[in-house]
């Protein structure tokens, strides 16, 4: 289950396909709506093994009153519904509320920079690939401080 | 949308009262819910950075989980 942030970072740091060896990944419809607002040609690019999802009426509903509540941004709050419809193992998200939100319900949470690591823990990345990912990521519209990088890095290496 | 009680020391909660009645928020569940939105936008960098360091320690304890 992913929002809209670390489908766009890992965009821009061009590893949006990491995302497929983590397993079937779903996005609910606003999701899909907040990509096509920031890509023109979305419809086009979206990546095959990306499962855009219906929401139930229950978790639609908790969804816009999460919304109205004024607690989450649509999408977020779609994809935290949606989560907790599929029973997803993670939610990726690169949002500080929805994260700590989307815990407070019990939903394993990761972002953007984690799915880089355990993607080289996992051997889908070698470390030097991993290194790029994570310099991209610096450099996308994603806050990583430099004393994260430094840490992400080091725990690459301690990797290797 | 999940409802929690929540124990307030009387001070606070006679200020939510005063807010309230002064106009500033539509009950006090409002008052409630637009502080905590806001301490999250207050915090936000600081929490961000707090869950990627997270993000690292679990990719770590995940690689040693798992067979060279």
């Amino acid at each position: 289950m992913c929002n809209t942030g670390p489908l766009l970072h890992l965009g821009e740091a061009g590893v949006r396909d990491l995302l497929s060896p983590a397993g079937d990944v779903h996005i609910p419809i606003a999701v899909d709506l907040e990509m096509r607002s920031c890509d023109a040609d979305w419809h086009l690019n979206r990546p095959a093994w990306l499962h855009v999802t219906q929401l139930d009426s229950g978790p639609a509903l908790e969804a816009r009153s999460w919304q109205q509540a004024g607690l989450l941004h649509y999408g977020e709050a779609q994809a935290i519904a949606l989560a907790r419809q599929l029973r997803a193992d993670w939610l990726l998200t690169d949002d500080a509320a929805a994260r700590l939100l989307a815990r407070s319900w019990g939903l394993e949470v990761h972002g953007s920079l984690g799915l880089v690591l355990w993607s080289a823990a996992m051997h889908h990345l070698s470390h030097h690939e991993a290194e790029a990912a994570l310099d991209g990521l610096a450099q996308s519209s994603l806050w990583v401080s430099p004393s994260v990088l430094l840490a992400a890095k080091a725990a690459l290496n301690q990797m290797a | 949308m999940k409802s929690i009680n929540v124990d307030l020391p009387e001070k606070i909660a006679e200020e939510l009262s005063r807010l309230v009645e002064a106009g500033w928020f539509h009950d006090e569940a409002e008052a409630v819910r637009i502080a905590l939105v806001e301490f999250l936008g207050h915090r936000a960098a600081e929490l961000q950075e707090r869950f990627q360091h997270e993000d690292i320690e679990w990719a770590l304890r995940e690689k040693q989980n798992t067979p060279r």
